[in-house]
């Protein structure tokens, strides 16, 4: 597949990938470890943050593949740091790719109203397969589900709120001259 | 960064009889096979042995505080859903047996992804990555990764002496009230180093002869040993042994 | 082996040249120096010679660059890279690895070479920059002067014929800085190119068979390192000293107990203090330091100077001691609210989206926080850049802002680490002069530095690290 080959992508792009992702992993966790995991403002704040780098990460690099690309590396790393489920694992991997198919098509990846949205899509659709595991773990008890639907439900608040912090955030890198049309 | 002291590594030691690609398989099994399980005693079996294997990774103390972690959780669960009980009460019961297998299953979750958890220093996740094999556009963004994640949070720790020492407490009651502010101070300088060092990251890879073509030296990946036999095998033994018998019985 | 005629370049989106009609030639085994004031083309040289420029940094260049015997607009990166290896100021940040051994090993495995052979190569580098016994450790925990011995050490795994080093001594200690001296002259004995970025030109003396200076992109002059020795054409090009001798300073008074309650001094009684699971880095350390004075922090990596500059500005609470100002005893709360402290690296110290709210939010605390900023504003030459973004400027504006900002809260303990870290003479000079303006107004003002030059224009005394503890008492 040529996603995974290695002429489509530029070491560059590679490393500012495993970059981002590793940026992204050590900003939610720490904003979660300083305010506390169950603290609502730290929920929103720390999803706000991933988004809006994610944000940054696909306006650096508007090519088919990033978010799948982005979900492997993450999943993986993940994986090996602190486990995982096949069906997250799988999940998350196909939200990448579905997304970058909802981006890609008449040029999308070159207007950033096709980004944003994508993101969007991705957050909501990678939180909806963690659900997904989440039901079949509480299955005997709803109460506990609800309850994560609920801490989802706030966390893609903060999705949305990124998804315009994101903006901000990449018009005030463009103005500090660290990224450039 | 400055060093403040050197010290030596062979003698550091962790409990790595079972390697790290079993310990994986064992967290994806585990994780995806309880799902199926609704029996309480299979769920218990399979409880008590990933107690044992967590258990044989030392570090009880962080394991201990894990435990306490999970159990305070389900205490604050069990009073959310006791208030929710009373607005709707369709949504479950109350009753400890509601919440045992829930229990269960998080417990051996806990217990599988702590065994992987403790038992893999950050440098030994880079080796472990050479050793699966995978392809150059996987492997490079997933080993800068690990790489970058003791600079981050290195960075995390200078960025905070700043904020300190412009009068700025970052703690849990400033996170809560000024969160805005926390991605202005702390966020946007941490995301500026990390694009400046994965453009000089950049420019390091293009001067060792990195390029699109690369095809990267194959490193042997270690046969298993006695104990990534037997762990493996218990593992998919009771996990899969439990689904069968729930579906045949 | 390495030619450059009349070559002119421009970086994409500049409008005036980054270098203009340079023209040089480097034989083998030479060694040039390749010196000047900041932003004078130094860096831009070294891309052209690597092969960045014109495949990594794009822009418009002409002329020819030829480095063993290719040219390099012609020559992908890669092909180059066999014959020129770069080290970074920084070396960590080339570093792919996370453990020394695979670091070195990196190089070899992108380029497809065997298991044994890479083994092998590896071993022979490591035993001859005296390496063995740090394989196993982790990067991060490497003094400065390891880290380049694994740069090195990684860059000659490749057995390439030119080295080019980007202000290898900025980092260093003295001891480090002769130690590095020696692996290049091994290097040069061993028919290595070596091309040398540097401002710091003492240590380079025996090395040096040409050297290069440059001045707004144009190449001012070459020749011998005889060439240094006028002060005019130094003064002209803000270029530092060829000679230096070691400055010997009055020390700080150690070990002492403060008896006097009025003193006019820092007195520190019986400071403890060590990292969790690591040995003790102060023991029942007494010492007073004067205020109104510039005094040095000196001493080999890793011996607690960075460590002292935390638990002085209350960053670290110590495990036991007293610490007074003028007789008044300070906790690490007050000792936060009354000190300044300049770290290493500027990037971690700019928050804010222009220069104005970088020093607006650094004197938020001053009552009189308007005349401050102005002052500093003026005094550092700052209000040109009041709306630009703080990441947008050079690494000296950048260094002047963060000593700006550190200076608008009015401190009475200003603490600076390696402030002049490859920087010119020009940048130099200023904040030796900015030190002692600081400390001729009664703040006491604390440089960790390795700089030499630095200690003897602007530092009264030194404190020598480590401390001596209560045994060592005089």
């Amino acid at each position: 597949m040529k996603l995974f080959s290695s002429d489509y992508w530029a070491p560059s792009e590679l490393i500012l990938i495993g970059t981002f992702t590793g940026l992204i992993k050590i900003s939610t966790m720490l904003i979660a470890l300083a305010g506390g995991g169950m603290n609502p403002v730290t929920l929103v704040l720390k999803n706000t943050v991933a988004t809006s780098l994610l944000i940054i990460l696909v306006y650096k690099i508007r090519k088919f593949g990033v978010l799948t690309l982005f979900s492997v590396i993450s999943t993986l790393v993940s994986l090996l740091l602190m486990g995982g489920n096949l069906m997250s694992i799988a999940g998350v991997m196909i939200s990448g790719f579905v997304c970058d198919l909802f981006i890609a098509p008449w040029n999308g990846f070159a207007k950033p109203i096709r980004l944003i949205l994508g993101i969007g899509l991705f957050d909501f659709m990678s939180r909806a397969v963690s659900l997904g595991y989440s039901y079949f773990l509480y299955q005997e008890q709803m109460g506990m589900f609800l309850m994560g639907v609920v801490m989802v439900a706030l966390g893609y608040m903060g999705c949305l709120m990124g998804l315009g912090t994101g903006i901000i955030f990449v018009k005030e890198l463009r103005h500090a001259g660290i990224i450039r049309e | 960064m400055p060093a403040l002291s050197v010290s030596n590594c062979s003698n550091l030691s962790s409990k790595n009889f079972i390697d790290v690609r079993t310990r994986m398989l064992i967290c994806l099994v585990c994780s995806t096979g309880i799902i199926f399980i609704q029996s309480p005693p299979a769920l218990g079996i399979l409880a008590l042995a990933s107690l044992v294997y967590a258990l044989a990774h030392g570090r009880i103390k962080v394991l201990t505080v894990a435990w306490c972690g999970v159990g305070i959780i389900f205490a604050m669960a069990m009073c959310c859903i006791r208030i929710m009980l009373i607005f709707w009460p369709e949504i479950g019961e109350m009753g400890p047996g509601a919440f045992f297998n829930p229990f269960l299953r998080v417990l051996i979750l806990v217990n599988t992804i702590f065994a992987l958890a403790v038992s893999s220093r950050i440098q030994d996740l880079m080796t472990s990555l050479k050793t699966l094999g995978l392809p150059f556009v996987i492997y490079l963004p997933a080993s800068v990764m690990i790489r970058f994640i003791p600079e981050f949070i290195n960075d995390v720790k200078l960025i905070r002496e700043s904020m300190r020492i412009k009068g700025f407490n970052p703690g849990i009651q400033f996170v809560t009230l000024h969160p805005f502010l926390v991605v202005r101070l702390l966020v946007v300088p941490l995301t500026i180093r990390a694009l400046r060092s994965a453009d000089t990251l950049s420019v390091a890879a293009e001067l060792k002869g990195m390029d699109a073509n690369t095809r990267m030296t194959k490193m042997p990946s270690p046969k298993p040993g006695a104990w990534d036999i037997i762990a493996t095998a218990c593992a998919l033994v009771l996990t899969f042994g439990s689904i069968a018998a729930e579906k045949l019985l | 082996m390495i030619e450059f005629k009349h070559v002119s370049y421009t970086y994409p989106f500049q409008d005036k040249p980054a270098v203009a009609d340079i023209s040089f030639s480097v034989s083998k085994a030479e060694t040039v120096v390749c010196t000047g004031a900041s932003g004078s083309g130094k860096s831009t040289l070294i891309r052209l010679i690597n092969g960045l420029i014109p495949h990594f940094h794009k822009g418009t260049l002409s002329g020819r660059v030829r480095v063993a015997g290719k040219t390099t607009a012609h020559t992908p990166v890669k092909a180059l890279s066999s014959h020129v290896g770069t080290m970074f100021q920084d070396p960590e940040r080339q570093f792919f690895a996370l453990r020394a051994r695979d670091e070195l090993k990196f190089a070899l495995e992108c380029r497809g070479q065997s298991v044994e052979a890479i083994e092998k190569i590896t071993r022979q580098e490591a035993d001859r920059f005296g390496l063995t016994h740090l394989m196993d450790n982790m990067i991060f925990d490497l003094s400065q002067g390891e880290k380049q011995k694994i740069a090195l050490a990684g860059i000659m795994c490749i057995a390439p014929d030119i080295i080019i080093l980007d202000e290898p001594s900025a980092n260093l200690d003295p001891q480090a800085t002769r130690e590095l001296a020696d692996h290049l002259m091994d290097l040069k004995r061993r028919g290595i190119t070596l091309f040398i970025v540097d401002h710091r030109l003492y240590w380079l003396k025996n090395l040096i068979d040409k050297v290069l200076v440059l001045d707004q992109g144009r190449l001012a002059c070459q020749g011998k390192v005889t060439l240094l020795e006028d002060n005019d054409l130094r003064k002209k090009f803000g270029l530092r000293q060829p000679v230096i001798a070691c400055p010997t300073l009055p020390a700080a008074q150690l070990d002492t107990h403060p008896t006097d309650s009025t003193i006019n001094g820092f007195d520190v009684e019986n400071l403890t203090f060590g990292y969790k699971k690591k040995p003790l880095l102060f023991q029942d350390a007494s010492f007073q330091l004067p205020m109104g004075e510039v005094i040095a922090v000196t001493g080999a990596n890793g011996t607690g100077k960075t460590t002292l500059a935390r638990l002085l500005t209350g960053l670290l609470p110590f495990k036991t001691g007293a610490v007074r100002i003028n007789g008044t005893p300070l906790r690490p709360k007050d000792l936060l609210a009354r000190g300044s402290i300049v770290l290493q690296n500027t990037d971690h110290q700019l928050h804010m989206k222009t220069v104005d709210r970088e020093l607006a939010i650094a004197a938020r605390n001053n009552p009189d926080r308007d005349n401050a900023v102005a002052h500093v504003r003026a005094r550092f030459g700052l209000e040109s850049f009041r709306l630009r973004h703080p990441q947008s400027l050079s690494g000296g504006q950048k260094q002047r802002l963060v000593i700006a900002a550190a200076l608008v809260k009015a401190p009475d303990i200003l603490i600076l680490d390696e402030p002049t870290s490859g920087l010119d003479g020009t940048n130099m000079n200023m904040i030796a002069q900015v030190m002692i303006d600081m400390a001729q107004k009664g703040t006491m003002v604390l440089v960790i530095t390795h700089d030499l030059e630095l200690m003897g224009l602007a530092c009264d005394c030194a404190l020598a690290m480590p401390l001596s503890n209560k045994e060592k008492k005089l």
